[in-house]
């Protein structure tokens, strides 16, 4: 597994965004992170930057959010053109412990792997050095 | 020979033959056969079969009167009313009369006897003729114990039953059926009445459709109430069977009822039990889902930044921003617990006590709840409950669930709109209340957010409202608690409308 040169982040609550991203910058330095709380704005982000630059990119997608919820963002990026969805892996990341979640995640053909809260080392070591 | 001694002994002969003949016919008859002489009331004759059926020999008859040989369980009665009969056959007229004998080896048995008149030679005798009818007599007598029986049984079975012809006339019927009667129609199901004229109008159209039905052919079974003249309620399971002759021309229909009030309350307390165990359930897996799904949250947080606080190279003001997210997290998980509790509060406050509660106080009470959140915007209420204004319920539930509605409708109104309206119809619906709430307001986008409506932390307007997501949630949960459901149509920028059904408790133990 190559470590992905981008991350995303997708979380409405802030605090959640913290930790996975510091998590993210110690264990993976080189990586660049952007984190957004508004699903809205990410979906923007990801439509304008990958049409034109596509860069390999991992996106942790919570769940829970107002706005739009994981599940809605999902559909939006199953909309994108083919060769961008090539560059991208979807995983959520999610503090429900809720097992029809993590299936329901499993058997989405556009998510990698279903991450509970919070992220760690030890799981970001797993996923994506192996 | 002269012809006149051939003729005198052709007679001779021919009275010998019909003598013989005589003789012949009376011991082979099968009726036994006393001839008494009319003025003594003396055996003269007994035929084979009068000493058969008795038991007695011809001896022990001859010049005896008969009841010198035959003796009877009354005597002194039989022999008084033998003499009697004597007087009338002797005046011409014939008498029968069915008696008791006691055979010659000891046992009672029945005859029927009939006495007339008659010349013999000349003479007035009497004839007694009379043939054992002891098999009849005593299938007579079980029969009519047996009636008795039935009788015995038909009155004091727990099934009332009662015949009626076809215009609906009774025919018949038991003293079950009579109290029955008595109890629920105030009058007594006499023989000739009418079941038109006797039933209440509670339902009456609907039974006598039923009895018609059943003369027609049907077989009726049903469970039905019927109120009792003291106003309490019965419950009969209710057969209508018509009744055919042999020729299958219908001549009535038999109605039985059997009293299961018993059973029937027995069976509604289960069907309620069951109930409240399904909603419980429901709300533990509604619980179940808020704990995976809302505490989880700030708890996560609370375990990432203490993992982060124990790595390495943590400068001091990475420590200090660490420590400051951990003590926010965890405050958000103490306020998360508390809206909880708010929550479960449902169940500590349905052991209070039910009710009578108006609709029309509830939106009043509210209107004075929700005046700080009514801004210089105009608030209308249009509210109509004169189908049903009262129900018997928690009214602290009631409250709560007409205040989250109302207050989202104002927290949630169109600006574009000179005024917001808020509808509010009550209707009866079978033994439920159905509670209509409609507003004008932005609405809610439901292709999108359908299953996530009443949901725990669920906001659909965060920039209209800083509210938390948990008043719908909560409206459900105490909708649900008090058994009823509720259902959401909205339409973005029209308006949003909600539909509760609440089940009427004191009507539903009505049919």
């Amino acid at each position: 597994m190559q470590i992905p040169p981008r991350f995303i982040l997708i979380d409405d609550e802030m605090y959640s965004n913290k930790i996975s991203k510091t998590f993210i910058k110690k264990m993976f330095p080189d990586a660049e992170i952007v984190d957004f709380t508004s699903p809205l704005e990410a979906l923007q982000y990801i439509n304008t930057a990958y049409t034109t630059r596509p860069v390999s990119t991992a996106i942790l997608l919570d769940i829970n959010m107002p706005e739009l919820n994981g599940w809605q963002v999902l559909e939006k990026l199953q909309a994108l053109p083919l060769p961008v969805k090539d560059y991208i892996s979807v995983y959520m990341l999610s503090s429900s412990i809720d097992p029809k979640d993590k299936q329901r995640a499993e058997d989405h053909p556009l998510i990698k792997g279903y991450i509970e809260k919070p992220l760690s080392r030890e799981i970001l070591q797993e996923i994506f050095v192996g | 020979m002269n012809p006149l001694i051939q003729q005198d002994i052709t007679y001779i002969e021919q009275l010998k033959r019909a003598e013989a003949n005589y003789y012949e016919l009376f011991d082979k008859a099968s009726v036994g056969i006393l001839i008494l002489d009319a003025d003594t009331g003396i055996i003269l004759d007994v035929n084979a079969m009068a000493t058969q059926i008795t038991g007695f020999s011809k001896e022990e008859f001859i010049n005896k009167h008969p009841y010198d040989t035959l003796s009877s369980l009354d005597c002194s009665v039989t022999k008084a009313s033998a003499a009697e009969n004597m007087k009338k056959a002797i005046q011409g007229c014939s008498v029968v009369s069915d008696r008791q004998y006691i055979h010659k080896e000891g046992h009672v048995f029945w005859v029927q006897a009939s006495i007339s008149k008659a010349i013999i030679d000349n003479r007035e005798r009497i004839i007694v003729c009379f043939h054992e009818i002891d098999r009849r007599k005593k299938a007579e007598q079980a029969l009519r114990k047996s009636e008795a029986n039935l009788r015995s049984i038909f009155d004091n079975t727990h099934i009332g039953f009662a015949l009626l012809d076809q215009s609906l006339n009774v025919v018949c019927c038991n003293a079950r059926a009579n109290d029955w009667a008595t109890d629920s129609l105030g009058v007594e199901l006499e023989e000739g009445k009418n079941v038109t004229t006797l039933l209440r109008d509670y339902n009456k159209k609907e039974y006598l459709a039923m009895l018609h039905r059943a003369l027609n052919g049907e077989s009726i079974n049903i469970e039905t109430a019927y109120p009792l003249l003291d106003g309490s309620i019965n419950w009969y399971r209710v057969r209508m069977n018509a009744v055919h002759t042999p020729e299958e021309n219908t001549i009535g229909v038999i109605v039985s009822a059997e009293n299961i009030t018993a059973s029937r309350l027995d069976r509604m307390d289960r069907d309620r039990i069951i109930k409240e165990l399904i909603q419980r359930n429901k709300e533990h897996e509604q619980f179940a889902y808020i704990v995976s799904h809302n505490l989880r949250g700030p708890l996560a947080n609370i375990l990432g930044y203490t993992s982060l606080i124990q790595e390495e190279d943590n400068t001091c003001e990475d420590k200090e921003e660490y420590l400051q997210l951990l003590s926010a997290s965890a405050n958000k998980l103490d306020e998360t617990i508390r809206d909880l509790g708010k929550l479960l509060q449902l169940k500590k406050d349905i052991s209070e006590v039910k009710e009578w509660v108006k609709f029309s106080q509830i939106v009043e009470d509210v209107k004075i709840g929700v005046r700080n959140i009514i801004d210089d915007h105009i608030v209308v209420f249009d509210t109509d409950f004169s189908e049903a204004d009262e129900m018997f319920t928690f009214k602290i539930y009631l409250y709560s669930i007409f205040y989250n509605l109302i207050s989202n409708s104002i927290k949630y109104k169109n600006h574009n709109r000179k005024k917001t309206i808020i509808k509010i119809k009550s209707y009866k619906k079978g033994n439920k209340i159905k509670l209509i709430f409609r507003d004008n307001g932005i609405g809610i986008d439901l292709e999108k957010n359908k299953e996530f409506v009443f949901g725990l932390y669920k906001r659909f307007h965060p920039q209209v409202s800083a509210g938390k997501g948990v008043g719908l949630c909560m409206t459900k949960m105490q909708i649900e608690a008090l058994g009823g459901k509720i259902d959401i149509k909205s339409k973005v920028n029209s308006g949003t409308q909600f539909v509760i059904y609440l089940p009427n408790e004191v009507e539903a133990n009505y049919p």
